[in-house]
């Protein structure tokens, strides 16, 4: 199954780091040039989907002291993330490859 | 870049947002709430607008509640199946046992039913607890052709049975726990 469009972005986002809430949020903005943008509420509701479906955790460990911030929690991507991540990238790159044999007058820039 | 909030306006700002996510589900508010607030200050404190801020927080809010209401509906509706599934297994032991003791006195079709109870209810609870994962889509594909299979069989059972209570309430039993798979499976 297509992972929805939150989810794929914050696995993205994570797959390169352990990421807090609002650096998920704008690695996400940066990273669709500002298309999708999560709000708070909907950002925490994917994360707990995606922690109660394994493919993300809470991670213990924290910043240097002097960056860190107490009310913050830490996300990091599990294997079976970076499972489904990977999965979903595979789709896209066969829809991308199907678009381009297809000829829909479109080409990627 | 909107001029920097002192740091007792992103507080109030803070403090409004709380009271607004009070209409979220209570398990969501307990588990993110905190860190909601943090983050809705976090965006004010890096320059975020505060009227583009709440002019996308009502929406973000409606999308909370929108799915994590459907969430709890589907978790208890899995709960219900679950239980209800205990219903068609209990039904197969008795008839499976009545089918034993009554061994040559009973039709053929007894202990086929029964076996075919405890297998729809073995089936549902291995499906409900992924033991059937490794399926894939074909796990659900099996359940949703089962449990059809178990609501027109016991829907038939139930309405045109003339042949006493007891197969009128198996046939109420298997009804209502594959309607109920089916639900759950569509969701």
């Amino acid at each position: 199954m297509p992972l929805p469009t939150s989810h794929f972005h914050i696995l993205f986002a994570l797959a390169e780091e352990d990421r807090h809430g609002y650096s998920i949020m704008k690695e996400t903005e940066e990273l669709t040039h500002g298309d999708v943008r999560l709000g708070p509420g909907a950002l925490y509701v994917a994360l707990g989907k995606l922690a109660d479906q394994g493919l993300i955790e809470e991670t213990a460990e924290r910043p240097a002291p002097d960056l860190d911030d107490a009310r913050r929690r830490y996300y990091r991507i599990t294997d079976d993330g970076r499972a489904a991540l990977g999965g979903e990238l595979q789709r896209l790159h066969r829809v991308m490859e199907h678009a381009r044999r297809a000829d829909l007058g479109w080409s990627p820039t | 870049m909107e001029p920097d909030m002192s740091p007792g306006s992103i507080r109030r700002h803070q403090a409004i947002y709380r009271r607004l996510i009070a209409v979220t589900p209570r398990a969501h508010r307990l588990r993110h709430g905190d860190e909601q607030v943090a983050l809705f200050g976090d965006l004010l404190t890096k320059g975020e607008s505060p009227l583009r801020l709440w002019m996308r927080a009502f929406p973000d809010l409606i999308t909370v509640i929108r799915q994590t209401s459907a969430r709890l509906t589907h978790r208890a509706a899995r709960i219900a199946l679950g239980i209800a599934s205990l219903g068609p297994i209990g039904l197969g032991m008795i008839l499976g046992w009545i089918s034993i003791d009554e061994y040559g006195d009973v039709p053929i079709l007894f202990p086929i039913t029964a076996m075919a109870l405890v297998m729809q209810g073995v089936f549902t609870l291995s499906w409900l607890s992924h033991a059937l994962d490794h399926w894939e889509r074909n796990a659900k594909i099996v359940f949703v052709v089962g449990e059809t299979a178990a609501l027109v069989v016991g829907s038939i059972v139930a309405l045109g049975s003339s042949i006493g209570p007891g197969p009128m309430i198996a046939g109420v039993v298997i009804a209502a726990q594959a309607g109920l798979g089916l639900v759950v499976a569509g969701h």
